[in-house]
């Protein structure tokens, strides 16, 4: 069993990963300030009883994740979708065109959220592996989903 | 790796949103803190209330029914309290398996939660139509209307709200399945 001995020392060390994991998942400041802490406490509370099967590193990435779908989930409870991901996927296949230059994160809230995780995680410096293991898909999907979603982030930028 | 990654991911890192560690991870701890403490005094309440119930059947109780009524309401506080303890613990839990995993608890939570509401919402509409004819019918022979047309109407309020509650439920529900039907539909 490799269970961490310090969590705060832990949460500090990751807190600029699980940041901007948040900052790719929400642009309003004090929600993204808000996810930010929940994940850190679902960080906390996973830690817990982390048994050592993956690095720290993919077990903050996997929890991030999570807790950032189900931000996306329940904000859909309250609000109606800010867009369509479907339509916003067909419409930004290569053939649609933007003349709107986009900062990095902004381009990347606006990918589907599938593509949005794995861009995400590739420039996070995982390897197609460790996204395998946080999104629970095979090598070969990641590698799918990562040219899409590259083609579709470098079209907005 | 590809020189346009590489640039990417330099951009990436530069644009970290600003935190300031020492004063976060004490936040967090605090807050961890909180919501310990938080589960703990609610299981603690829930054994309170039960104990209290024991108590009640054994010194105040004055018949055998009111009796039996404080021993069959005692254990529920706190399994209420355990089962809403152990839930908390389980929906922590599904926040460390993979994403696939989680997708598919999701499914699971926002189904049950759509399913609660529509059998509370059609569960309370057979209560409120029974009530409308004990009314009626205490109504048509002068007996007791008062009675059964304030419950009537106390309600029809609870019958409005939860059918609101549900349609509404209903509708984020189909929200969040698109979301998670076109999350899982991006590898076709």
């Amino acid at each position: 069993m490799n269970r961490p001995q310090n969590i705060e020392s832990i949460l500090t060390e990751y807190a600029p990963l699980v940041a901007r994991i948040a900052a790719s998942h929400e642009s309003n400041a004090a929600r993204r300030e808000e996810l930010i802490q929940d994940v850190s406490l679902a960080v906390w509370r996973g830690l817990e009883s982390f048994r050592g099967e993956a690095s720290i590193k993919t077990f903050v990435a996997r929890v991030a994740h999570n807790r950032c779908v189900d931000h996306v989930l329940s904000e859909q409870r309250h609000h109606q979708l800010l867009f369509d991901e479907k339509a916003y996927a067909q419409a930004s296949e290569p053939c649609a065109n933007t003349d709107s230059q986009l900062d990095l994160f902004s381009a990347l809230q606006k990918l589907p959220l599938a593509y949005r995780q794995v861009m995400v995680m590739q420039l996070e410096g995982f390897t197609q592996n460790e996204i395998g293991d946080v999104l629970g898909i095979n090598e070969a999907a990641v590698s799918q989903r990562v040219r899409r979603a590259r083609m579709q982030l470098e079209k907005l930028l | 790796m590809d020189s346009k990654l590489k640039k990417l991911q330099q951009q990436y890192q530069q644009t970290t949103p600003v935190i300031n560690p020492d004063t976060f991870a004490k936040k967090i701890a605090h807050k961890q803190k909180v919501e310990k403490w938080l589960a703990y005094s609610e299981v603690g309440l829930g054994m309170a209330v039960s104990l209290f119930c024991l108590y009640a059947m054994v010194y105040f109780a004055e018949s055998i029914g009111s009796q039996l009524l404080f021993g069959m309401l005692s254990p529920i506080p706190i399994g209420f309290a355990l089962w809403s303890f152990r839930l908390r613990k389980k929906q922590w839990l599904q926040q460390c398996g993979s994403v696939d995993e989680f997708l598919n608890f999701k499914k699971q939570q926002i189904t049950i939660r759509c399913r609660y509401w529509q059998i509370s919402a059609w569960g309370i509409s057979v209560i409120w139509m029974g009530l409308a004819l004990v009314s009626g019918w205490a109504y048509s022979v002068d007996n007791n209307f008062l009675v059964w047309g304030t419950s009537l109407l106390a309600n029809t309020p609870v019958l409005i709200i939860t059918w609101l509650r549900y349609c509404y439920v209903k509708r984020a529900a189909q929200r969040q399945n698109i979301t998670i039907d076109t999350f899982r539909a991006s590898d076709e």
